[in-house]
């Protein structure tokens, strides 16, 4: 065992860190942007919405994420003219994370009692003002720990775009085993910068959760 | 909540509509190449070269400690920019990618340790060989196997979308293939067993020899591996340019310089030169 592979080659482990995580944080936003919408056309009591929403989110979370990176990556040149890898996978990403997200934002406006809707027009809202200040932020409060969650899911699923040659932190990590044939050590210390942030944030979701229940009332300590 | 969100349907596929309509302005202009012309005047006007190279192939192209791109093709590459008077953009490659990417206009040629073939041929062109390398087999010492006879009905390891899985076959077809992502993992097969041998390019197996007293190289390649470099159909005016290009790097020495530098050693064979056919 010599860990000094990774010092030695820290600066472009470092650079492949660095495209994991801008590809984490846009394909988040971006889930969440456009997931947000399909939640609502899913929820929609309008057939036109909820059916071809159900039938997207439902596909696509029924492909593996690989499959939809590889068949985006080939289907975008022929919609928009050639793209950089990169934008494919990140176009595949957030297409794969639209359709968790959305099922999230739909499991939190659920979240809320209709009551909350009525109350509000009884005061004289329109829709739109009931969706924006009451409706959604006490739904989004309720969906913090699924989309912590599913921020860790995602953070370990970017790794899959080395197959289309982004190099992100897992392609610069065999970039640099195919020069120095140290797979142990390299490897090792990949599995820990991905571990470590994500174990943060699940005990940060989970006491976060803990807090809520104890302010509902419904903790029972285990 | 059903009429609710039926009054709030009209914004939702507003609002998803506006999304997809900005999502192609993600794409670049690599490809706007008219109908006609020659990638080399798109490379010139541009003052790029973009070329799709290997990042993960040592000694051909790599990265460094310093997060650099360095090898023999990143080199040559350099030496085209120079020859063109442009600068030199690298896009990262692999076996499976640089196809598509060269098809799409991502790239202006590939120079990716790539041998040309009757079915690659069919999606895009080649240039004669700069290099010529050498498919060889890699087998554990006292492994019995002396020549690419010896593999019939045992595990060759190969990596996927390289041509190294027919070159085995052509003169075995009785071998068994294994196919892996990448070359390190082919390596700890054939370190524990699980493959009896594993077959790509000379030059990679001799490093995999050298660094390991168990390993040992089989003798002289069984088959030629001409490196050329990929362009797109119909384009002659472009492949006729890197073509003289390289029989220039031949007849200046640099190929054989490069060759000194990364490979290490002096070049044991000659690609022919005959400037004279594209000065006429």
């Amino acid at each position: 065992m010599n860990f000094s592979v990774i010092t030695d080659n820290l600066y472009f482990l470092s650079t492949g860190l660095w495209t994991t995580v801008h590809l984490t944080v846009f394909t988040l936003i971006g889930g969440l942007l456009l997931g947000t919408p399909l939640a609502l056309a899913r929820a929609s009591g309008h057939r036109v919405l909820r059916l071809p929403a159900l039938l997207l989110i439902e596909t696509i979370r029924g492909i593996p994420v690989l499959m939809l990176i590889f068949w985006i990556y080939f289907l975008l040149p022929h919609l928009v003219g050639a793209v950089p890898a990169y934008t494919a996978g990140l176009v595949a990403l957030i297409v794969f994370n639209t359709a968790y997200s959305a099922e999230i934002v739909r499991a939190g406006i659920n979240s809320i009692d209709h009551g909350n809707v009525e109350a509000g027009r009884a005061t004289g809202l329109n829709l739109v003002q009931i969706l924006r200040h009451i409706v959604l932020p006490q739904a989004f409060a309720n969906m913090t720990p699924a989309l912590m969650s599913q921020a860790v899911m995602v953070y370990k699923t970017t790794s899959v775009v080395f197959v289309i040659g982004i190099v992100d932190l897992f392609r610069a990590a065999t970039i640099v085993n195919n020069r120095e044939f140290k797979p142990i050590e390299i490897f090792a210390f990949v599995a820990l910068v991905y571990f470590i942030p994500c174990t943060i944030v699940s005990r940060y979701t989970r006491r976060i959760e803990i807090k809520r229940m104890i302010r509902h009332g419904t903790f029972q300590k285990a | 909540m059903n009429t609710f969100f039926k009054k709030y349907a009209s914004a939702t596929a507003l609002a998803l509509g506006l999304v997809a309509a900005a999502l192609p302005s993600l794409s670049t202009d690599a490809a706007a190449q008219g109908p006609g012309e020659s990638t080399l005047d798109v490379v010139k006007e541009r003052g790029t070269l973009i070329a799709g190279a290997r990042n993960d192939f040592p000694p051909a192209g790599y990265i460094d400690r310093n997060g650099e791109w360095v090898g023999f093709e990143i080199d040559f590459a350099k030496y085209i920019a120079d020859k063109l008077g442009v600068k030199l953009e690298l896009i990262p490659v692999t076996s499976r990618t640089r196809i598509p990417m060269l098809v799409n206009g991502n790239v202006d040629m590939i120079i990716a340790v790539m041998n040309p073939t009757v079915e690659r041929g069919k999606v895009i062109d080649f240039t004669d060989p700069y290099f010529l390398g050498g498919q060889a087999l890699l087998v554990e010492k006292g492994s019995g196997i002396n020549s690419i006879a010896d593999v019939g009905g045992k595990k060759v390891g190969t990596v996927q979308g390289s041509n190294d899985a027919k070159g085995v076959l052509a003169f075995q077809p009785d071998a068994e293939l294994v196919y892996f992502q990448e070359y390190p993992q082919a390596l700890l097969a054939l370190k524990q067993g699980r493959i009896d041998a594993m077959s790509t390019t000379d030059l990679t197996l001799r490093k995999f020899a050298d660094a390991d007293d168990s390993l040992v190289l089989v003798g002289p390649p069984f088959k030629p591996d001409p490196w050329v470099l990929g362009v797109r159909h119909d384009d002659s005016e472009w492949r006729l340019f890197l073509q003289k290009t390289i029989m220039d790097a031949w007849s200046d020495g640099t190929i054989r310089d490069l060759y000194a530098k990364h490979m290490g050693g002096t070049i044991n064979f000659e690609i022919p030169v005959w400037p004279e056919y594209y000065s006429k």
